[in-house]
């Protein structure tokens, strides 16, 4: 069993995930606790935001659920970093101070509110939501896939918690109370709110009168104080921890050798008898990744009839079938793991994948070692 | 006569999609276009995939042609955080992700409208939804014209 906070899971919620690991070990990675925003068991969650209400099963019908993450048994250079970056990009803004301001405020607009004949629910405190990137995990976005082949042709990549994960979403995207309450109020209404709420130029004004209205006056008489170590560590050093999250996440998809490993897993792929290349959607752009998330893709995007229906445009998933949003299970899915699974071993896809990302990591490790080094130290200053 | 031409030619740019920014904005004439985000959309982007879209509220429907700006005092908002988390994820902002529009967000969404040659008034909107890349549900990123939803 693995614990892992999750960054994103459903939106406003910090979740832990528990993800039990039913499969075996790859070759040289086991099954992560795949980050996702849709899955996950119930778990604390930031202020006072609706929590999932369904805990996504590790099985379904006796199948694993599947996992679009691969963890590396071996350590990627940049995971030594882990602590250092997440303790300058995760430090805590709930403090007492923070706190009893943003209270004090709430407690003013809603007063204020019910002055102007308003309602308004005070919320709660905005605790701020831990990141959890991957690649300080050690994890890379490669779907997992068993060690075994008889286990990929029992299980392929797995079966979806259907219901658990419609049930998550639905519960992800509740309106702040305020925002609800809206709603329920006529179009001039709404406007009047506004007007009260943010000042006279209110949605329309980019940036109002820091006076303005009751938010403007609260803020004003009960200023949010500033964590300036915080904000001094996240000035010096947060382009060099994006530089590492684009080293990680992009550049390493952009290196010749690894457009070279895709290819030949596509070509594998295409051999066997999948066409695993989607269809270029018109006016989106994909980022470049690991071929095999195309082979997990066309899984996806098979129905139940066996065939594939890939989107042309992105399209709201409500008016996507289920069968084409989630594995199933099916025949068909198993055969396209399969073929994955074929083609990873015949191009050593994991082996030579994360040779090169351990390289274009270490690369930055060398050219940036002094910067590296002063980040080190001032994150454990800060604690 | 010039505000009938006016209001005429303002209804035909209306019906024929166009937006039309009031000189002297007002609550009272607050046009469709400009409503606050206050959830998200998840649209399908292929391979299973979907991204998280600030968009205006469920009832009737979603739709992802609304605004953000800077107010501090309102309380957590799932549209902010899913924009805070496209600029963490996707575009590489060290940015506190609390669901609170606030002067971090503010100068994040500023520095993407210059990048891309926007007007850099710190709202996030339609021209700034087309230039930046939003977040899958498993932390992967796309990019989509801001066509693409209306």
């Amino acid at each position: 069993m693995r614990t892992s906070r999750v960054r994103g899971a459903g939106g406003p919620l910090a979740l832990v995930v528990i993800v039990t690991a039913t499969l075996t070990a790859c070759s040289g990675t086991t099954g992560a606790t795949v980050p996702t925003r849709g899955g996950a068991t119930a778990g604390p969650t930031s202020g006072s935001l609706p929590g999932p209400v369904a805990t996504i099963a590790s099985q379904v019908d006796g199948i694993p659920t599947p996992k679009r993450l691969t963890t590396l048994d071996d350590q990627l250079p940049f995971t030594k970093y882990a602590d250092a970056i997440n303790s300058i990009i995760n430090a805590r803004n709930d403090t007492p101070e923070a706190s009893a301001a943003w209270d004090n405020q709430q407690n003013y607009v809603a007063q204020c509110m019910a002055n102007a004949g308003f309602k308004y629910v005070p919320g709660p405190f905005p605790v701020s939501q831990p990141t959890d990137f991957y690649w300080l995990d050690n994890e890379v976005p490669v779907p997992y896939l068993p060690i075994s082949r008889s286990d990929v042709v029992r299980f392929g990549y797995g079966k979806d918690d259907v219901e658990g994960q419609e049930a998550n979403l639905s519960a992800m995207n509740i309106p702040e109370a305020n925002m609800a309450y809206l709603q329920t109020l006529s179009s001039d209404a709404q406007a009047e709110w506004w007007r009260a709420q943010s000042g006279t130029y209110g949605p329309q004004d980019p940036s109002p009168d820091p006076n303005g209205g009751c938010g403007g006056r609260a803020v004003a008489l009960y200023p949010n104080p500033v964590n300036t170590a915080q904000k001094s560590l996240l000035a010096e050093f947060g382009p060099l921890i994006a530089s590492m999250q684009q080293v990680a996440q992009s550049a390493v998809n952009e290196d010749p050798r690894m457009i070279s490993l895709n290819a030949q897993w596509t070509e594998c792929m295409t051999e066997a008898g999948f066409d695993v290349t989607p269809p270029s959607m018109a006016g989106v752009t994909l980022a470049p990744q690991p071929a095999p998330n195309n082979g997990y893709g066309l899984a996806v995007s098979t129905g139940l009839d066996g065939k594939t229906h890939w989107l042309t445009k992105p399209t709201p998933v409500e008016d996507v079938p289920i069968d084409q949003r989630y594995l199933m299970g099916t025949d068909a899915e198993r055969a396209i793991a399969l073929g994955d699974y074929d083609c990873r071993a015949s191009t050593d896809f994991m082996k030579t994948y994360t040779d090169i990302l351990a390289s274009t990591e270490g690369d930055f490790l060398i050219k940036n070692m002094s910067s590296l080094g002063k980040m080190v130290s001032a994150a454990a200053l800060d604690k | 006569m010039w505000k009938k031409i006016s209001a005429v030619l303002t209804a035909v740019l209306v019906a024929l999609g166009f937006s039309v920014a009031a000189a002297a904005p007002s609550f009272a004439s607050t046009p469709t276009t400009q409503i606050r985000c206050t959830s998200y959309q998840n649209f399908a982007v292929g391979g299973g995939l979907y991204i998280f879209v600030p968009a205006r509220p469920a009832s009737p429907a979603y739709l992802a042609d609304c605004i953000l700006w800077k107010n501090t005092a309102l309380p957590q908002n799932v549209a902010t955080t899913e924009l805070q988390l496209g600029f963490e994820w996707c575009e590489g902002v060290a940015i506190t992700v609390d669901g609170v529009f606030g002067p971090m967000t503010e100068s994040a969404v500023k520095d993407l409208q210059q990048l891309h040659h926007l007007t850099a008034d710190g709202v996030y909107g339609n021209d700034t939804k087309g230039a930046m890349a939003f977040i899958t549900q498993y932390n992967s990123c796309r990019t989509v014209a801001a066509n693409i939803f209306s």
